[in-house]
């Protein structure tokens, strides 16, 4: 971690984020906001673990559009910051992306979003290459970790240039790529992080007739912007051949090498585009003019190839374009992918020693290894606790979280999920048309993030359900980054700056209850109680099941494991224990259950459950 | 020199830190490389696979582009545990190698009688070394010291010598049998 911050221009071996990290701060960064998410963490992570010695304030905000905003202002005040996110962040962002980009910045402002082909941690793929194309913001697209420094840097110079927020676009392959990166010099900027606010209220606060105008402007910029992109040196041509290909981002790597397997090398055209929009019209007449056929390699939408074909109109160029009908839409594109596409495209004869799959679709005989909630998680005994209650019948709206793995049986505790914060406005709405109880469930963290207003809402509208808030003092799934109601960072125990309850009770739930799960009959009963009172009376109300994340605590108090449990003599085989909590120290040996001690981190929750478990001392 | 490696094992086995290690050694010795991580979700006891490209940049062979490694292209599999050998079988070549921990749970690892691959028991050593997290460590350390790496247990006891950890020599030695 030294070599983020180190001084001199060295050749490092880094992560794609941590090269974001580097150029931004050898770019002046002075602010860095925003809210987890897999792929982007590591970025907001490891700015947060060095911001002593570099002097960047850096933020973990309550959601996407906060940390847009926040950097925003302050690169309207000439300072320089970034905000990254994970491809859906930039959703809960657009509404502020689309109308800064009419303001525009003063100092550079980078945006780093970073998309998540194949859904490896996210609940859609989608591609936000087109956020930027309607915005009308000036976008980068690397295609590895170095590339990705580099651009970063460049991002920065043209936001202020031009005076406009710029997007880097990276996918996972990027993000968790680790590559050589020639880095250039660092000096830490001293000093306050303060600029200067011009005041210019008929430019900076939008309404119609400030917007009119600055829509004519922003349309201005586009044009300068198309003069940057026909001149972006990241826009690479490589080979004589007369077969084109033009491709953008980690799809240029896989052209490379399928090129070299089919032994064409030497008759391709390839255009690799790095700054993807807006599209250099002008280059990519001049690469069709060259060459007589085109496939275009990207991965998901069909971005490139939609402006190819409009270029291709204009200047009335005949040739063959392929794109999507070779290149696979959904889930992200390999060397076999490609190698077939371009083999079938010009009738290239390749015999593969393997076919050519998809990484996302294993052949069915294979066994899965869903992810699945720790030993000794909490949620896990908060899910036993409820279902004892509610039973399967009950309606579980869910949210975005380790808890999400409820799913899976035989937890099998959620029922409904599209993004960060539905469960709550949904059980809403799942309250007024069907007749099942609801019960949401919403991590702390998530809560905080877009459960608000959601809970609001369906105080003001009496709708009736029992908001569950999984509360274990931590962003615990995508690496334990801190929240405003967290009383634990991996620097240690804090107090907690807000105080979630108190929210709750501000918005107006009927009534409040807080559990510790671990403590199964007492927090059944509260339960129980809970259920009574919905019955009597309709209405929101509010469970927090507080116990810290284990993994997360284990790390900062350091507690060595006292007890383990394990299954005694008197174990009759029922395997309730297996179907009612899937621990994964559990498993099943002969008829007897069995508990790995390696793996039991002594919860004890299976212990309330069933009396053939019993603690075992550690030495 | 030309290896491809692939990690595979679940979510805090230490693939992403064994993967660390890997690629250090390899630039410790001026090799080229680069390496791909599939985690996120997988944290959580799911798969979790990294792929390791090493070439030596001043040899005549074709440097490496794309970050995956190609089905029957991998040189060596990694394996924490059994039932991580599975998903990625099919990257391996013809003659490849697969070096793989045994489990720790008995009773539902798939069966495996191929002649190239080589179980090697790393949770015991970690045990005595206090700790069964280095596991992962101890697994690295046979591979290196049975020649099955493109480095030597040396460049990874010196890698070793350049961390924080001071466990990290001693669980590399207790892979030597």
């Amino acid at each position: 971690m030294k070599e983020l911050t180190s001084n001199e221009t060295s050749t490092l071996f880094m992560l794609g984020n941590e090269a974001i990290v580097r150029a931004a701060l050898e770019s002046g960064v002075r602010f860095v906001s925003a809210y987890p998410g897999t792929p982007s963490s590591e970025i907001i992570d490891r700015m947060y673990e060095i911001r002593r010695e570099t002097g960047v304030r850096v933020e973990y905000a309550a959601n996407e559009k906060v940390s847009m905003e926040t950097a925003a202002a302050v690169a309207m005040c000439g300072v320089r910051s970034l905000c990254s996110m994970k491809h859906v962040g930039l959703n809960v962002a657009a509404d502020a992306f689309m109308t800064l980009a009419y303001v525009g910045v003063k100092g550079g402002m980078v945006i780093v979003t970073a998309d998540d082909p194949s859904l490896h941690s996210s609940q859609n793929e989608q591609d936000n290459r087109f956020y930027a194309k309607m915005a009308l913001v000036p976008m980068l697209e690397p295609a590895t970790p170095h590339e990705a420094y580099e651009m970063v840097k460049e991002a920065f110079e043209i936001s202020e240039k031009y005076g406009t927020p710029s997007i880097v676009r990276t996918t996972t392959r990027i993000n968790h790529a680790r590559g050589v990166v020639k880095v250039g010099e660092y000096r830490k900027i001293e000093g306050e992080i303060k600029g200067v606010f011009d005041k210019d209220p008929f430019r900076y606060v939008v309404v119609p007739m400030v917007g009119r105008r600055l829509r004519v402007e922003l349309l201005e910029r586009l044009r300068k912007l198309e003069e940057v992109s026909e001149k972006s040196s990241f826009q690479i041509i490589r080979g004589k051949g007369t077969l084109g290909i033009i491709t953008s981002g980690v799809s240029y790597l896989y052209v490379e090498d399928a090129v070299r397997d089919l032994g064409i090398l030497e008759k391709v055209k390839i255009l690799k585009l790095g700054m993807t929009f807006p599209i250099p019209r002008k280059l990519l007449q001049d690469f069709l003019s060259e060459v007589e056929s085109v496939l275009v390699v990207e991965e998901l939408e069909p971005y490139l190839e939609e402006a190819i074909r409009i270029v291709a109109q204009e200047s009335k160029w005949a040739g063959k374009i392929a794109g999507k009908e070779y290149i696979p839409r959904a889930f992200e594109l390999n060397v076999p992918l490609v190698r077939a596409a371009i083999s079938r495209f010009w009738g290239i004869s390749y015999k593969p020693r393997y076919e050519a799959i998809s990484p996302s679709v294993l052949p069915r005989e294979l066994p899965q290894r869903p992810p699945n909630l720790c030993p000794g998680c909490p949620h896990r005994a908060t899910y036993h606790e409820i279902k004892r209650i509610f039973g399967s019948e009950a309606l579980y709206p869910t949210d975005i979280g380790c808890y999400t793995l409820g799913l899976l049986p035989p937890l099998s505790m959620a029922d409904f999920l599209i993004c960060m914060g539905s469960s709550v406005s949904t059980a809403g709405g799942f309250s007024v048309a069907q007749d099942r109880p609801v019960i949401a469930f919403v991590g702390d963290s998530t809560f905080i993030h877009a459960g608000i207003p959601a809970l609001i809402n369906s105080v003001f509208h009496d709708h009736s359900f029992l908001l569950v808030i999984l509360d274990n003092s931590t962003t615990a799934m995508t690496g334990h980054q801190p929240h405003p109601g967290a009383s634990m960072t991996r620097e240690g125990l804090c107090e907690p700056k807000v105080r979630i309850e108190e929210i709750v009770r501000a918005c107006g739930a009927k009534a409040v209850e807080i559990i510790n799960p671990i403590q199964v009959k007492r927090s059944c009963e509260t339960i129980s109680s809970l259920r009574d009172s919905m019955e009597k009376n309709p209405g929101v109300y509010v469970l927090i099941s507080r116990s810290p994340c284990p993994l997360l605590e284990r790390r900062i108090v350091k507690k060595a494991r006292r007890i383990v449990f394990r299954v005694n003599e008197t174990c009759d085989g029922c395997v309730r224990c297996l179907g009612e909590l899937a621990c994964p120290a559990f498993y099943k040996e002969g008829d007897r259950v069995q508990i790995n001690p390696l793996m039991c981190i002594g919860c004890s929750v299976c212990a309330q459950i069933c009396k053939s478990i019993k603690p075992v001392k550690l030495h | 020199m030309k290896q491809q490696i692939v990690i595979s094992g679940f979510g805090g086995q230490g693939v992403v830190f064994l993967t660390k290690l890997v690629t250090e050694a390899a630039l410790l010795k001026n090799l080229s490389v680069f390496a791909s991580e599939t985690h996120g979700m997988a944290q959580r006891g799911g798969n979790v696979v990294s792929y390791i490209k090493i070439y030596d940049p001043l040899s005549n062979t074709h440097k490496f582009w794309s970050p995956l490694i190609r089905p029957g292209n991998a040189d060596l599999l990694i394996s924490l545990h059994p039932e991580a050998i599975p998903p990625y079988l099919h990257l391996l070549k013809e003659g490849g190698i697969i070096i793989c921990n045994e489990s720790t749970v008995k009773g539902n690892s798939p069966n495996y009688t191929k002649e190239n691959i080589i179980f090697f028991n790393a949770n015991t050593p970690a045990l005595r070394l206090g700790n069964h997290r280095m596991a992962n460590v101890v697994l690295l350390g046979f591979a290196a010291s049975r020649g099955y790496l493109f480095c030597s247990l040396e460049d990874l006891i010196s890698v070793a010598k350049g961390s924080e950890n001071p466990g990290l020599i001693e669980a590399l030695g207790a892979g030597v049998q």
